[in-house]
């Protein structure tokens, strides 16, 4: 049982969460649910976070069947538009490239000591997918679920900040001013429907696994391009993903109590979480560098940071960067692409993780 | 070291599925693209349910779209009397049908102002 003092360090740190979310801007449609979790579970006598208690009925009902995540993925489906990577298909091999974080990771948490379960759950930060990471945590190292969604959602608002210096750094002023100007191609409705079939069928054949989180994602995004569904599209942009990311936070802050959050392993968590996002921009924008060569100097290598899954942030990022370079540099709709690609890949790569551990 | 050798081979399995997955995704969707044309009557407007980012983009601002950029590069080159095959120098609504040749024109400006284009689709044979 934590002491007093303990209870009392998880409300400050509540508190941090909640500054960071209102002054700052940092994710705060999680990091605000998430620190009112951790609020409530950290209040001694409460019950709350004890058997039977209300936030331990969330964690069963929506945590520990999985739930929550995936219809957090529903919704995201629901949200995503796929025609900046069906106009360039190419672009879904940076999305693929930017997962080498996530496999990097895994070889330095268990040089660090943990478990192949713990190390297989951190690792998946570097998806820089906040659904995926809780999905996989729940599923090999639940004890871990507080700081690694902390830590995924963290970095995920701290994406401005990490990816540009590490961009500068491994690309030259000729590669990053590479102009790709963009002409919107008419993309059929029919190939909008097959879109996320073939998906599902290639995740299936490859990683079965990643079913859960692929195929929710999938079901929303044809409540979206069926266009005769558009109520029930219209409610899992909506009013499902908001519901559940209230659930959501609230259920994962109400993991976050002082005896499972205040270790050592917390703090190496988070340092592990820094070094994925870093591994995972610099191999996307690397094999940027390789697409840049092997297509003529024709793509410009800084699309490959956008492989890194926080949509739309990073894709934003890689405008961002560009436009220092050559303010009529418009990369932002080519950024789309590898940026989906990224939550697909990241999907797969969780399943991956999922079925070779379990 | 068990468990570092474990993880080794999960990670080069790992890196390849992905890998396989993505890049099986890029051949079958050019290969529909390709084989599924666009016709006059199709359907190809962008998706027509709500589209409600706020949620989880509300930072996110699109960009001026570069084509209205060119469209005005245009307007503004004809309004200087640049381009003498285009009559005027008022700019012309968007439903006007020379629309099309503004975009064209400003498009081409747009490039010029950035350089040669390298890239084969827009050079001009």
């Amino acid at each position: 049982m934590a002491s007093f003092w303990d209870n009392g360090v998880m409300f400050l740190i509540a508190i941090g969460f909640i500054y960071l979310a209102i002054e700052k801007g940092f994710e705060p449609l999680l990091l605000i649910t998430i620190a009112a979790g951790m609020m409530l579970a950290n209040i001694p006598f409460s019950g709350l976070a004890e058997e039977d208690g209300f936030l331990v009925l969330l964690k069963r009902i929506g945590l520990d069947t999985e739930l929550f995540p995936l219809l957090m993925f529903l919704g995201l489906g629901a949200l995503t538009d796929f025609t900046a990577l069906i106009q360039r298909p190419s672009m879904a091999l940076l999305g693929a490239a930017a997962q080498i974080g996530i496999f990097g990771t895994l070889l330095g948490a268990i040089a660090l000591g943990f478990s192949l379960e713990n190390a297989g759950a951190i690792a998946i930060i570097g998806g820089a997918d906040g659904p995926t990471a809780i999905f996989v945590s729940v599923e090999l190292a639940p004890d871990l679920l507080g700081p690694i969604a902390i830590s995924a959602y963290s970095y995920m608002a701290m994406v401005p900040l990490i990816q540009p210096p590490i961009m500068r750094f491994l690309t030259t002023q000729q590669e990053r001013s590479v102009v790709m100007l963009y002409e919107p191609k008419p993309v059929p409705k029919i190939v909008r429907l097959l879109f996320p079939l073939v998906i599902l069928i290639v995740a299936a054949l490859v990683a079965p696994k990643s079913i859960p989180l692929i195929g929710m994602f999938m079901f929303g995004n044809l409540l979206r391009e069926s266009g005769v569904v558009d109520r029930l599209a219209s409610t899992a942009q909506n009013e499902l993903i908001n519901i559940t990311t209230i659930l959501l936070g609230l259920t994962v802050g109400g993991t976050m109590v002082a005896d499972r959050f205040l270790n050592p392993e917390t703090l190496m968590i988070f340092i592990l979480g820094l070094i994925a996002f870093t591994v995972a921009t610099a191999s996307g924008v690397l094999f940027g560098k390789i697409m840049y060569l092997a297509s003529g100097r024709q793509i410009n290598p800084l699309l490959g940071a956008a492989g890194v899954s926080a949509v739309p942030m990073s894709a934003r990022v890689v405008q961002k960067v560009a436009l220092e370079t050559n303010p009529n540099n418009y990369l932002i709709m080519h950024a789309m692409g590898p940026n989906v690609a990224g939550v697909l890949g990241s999907a797969i790569a969780a399943g991956v993780i999922i079925s070779m551990i379990n | 070291m068990q468990a570092y050798e474990q993880a080794l081979e999960i990670a080069i399995t790992g890196i390849g599925v992905v890998f396989l997955a993505l890049a099986s995704l890029t051949l079958v969707t050019l290969l529909i693209s390709r084989y599924i044309k666009v016709d006059d009557g199709s359907h190809v407007e962008p998706s027509e349910s709500p589209h409600n980012d706020e949620h989880l983009v509300a930072d996110f601002k699109p960009e001026p779209d570069p084509m209205l950029t060119a469209a005005m590069v245009a307007a503004i080159q004809v309004a200087e009397g640049n381009l003498s095959r285009v009559g005027g120098g008022t700019f012309f609504p968007p439903n006007w049908a020379g629309f099309g040749v503004w975009r064209s024109h400003g498009r081409h400006l747009l490039m010029q102002t950035q350089g040669l284009s390298r890239n084969p689709r827009t050079v001009k044979h």
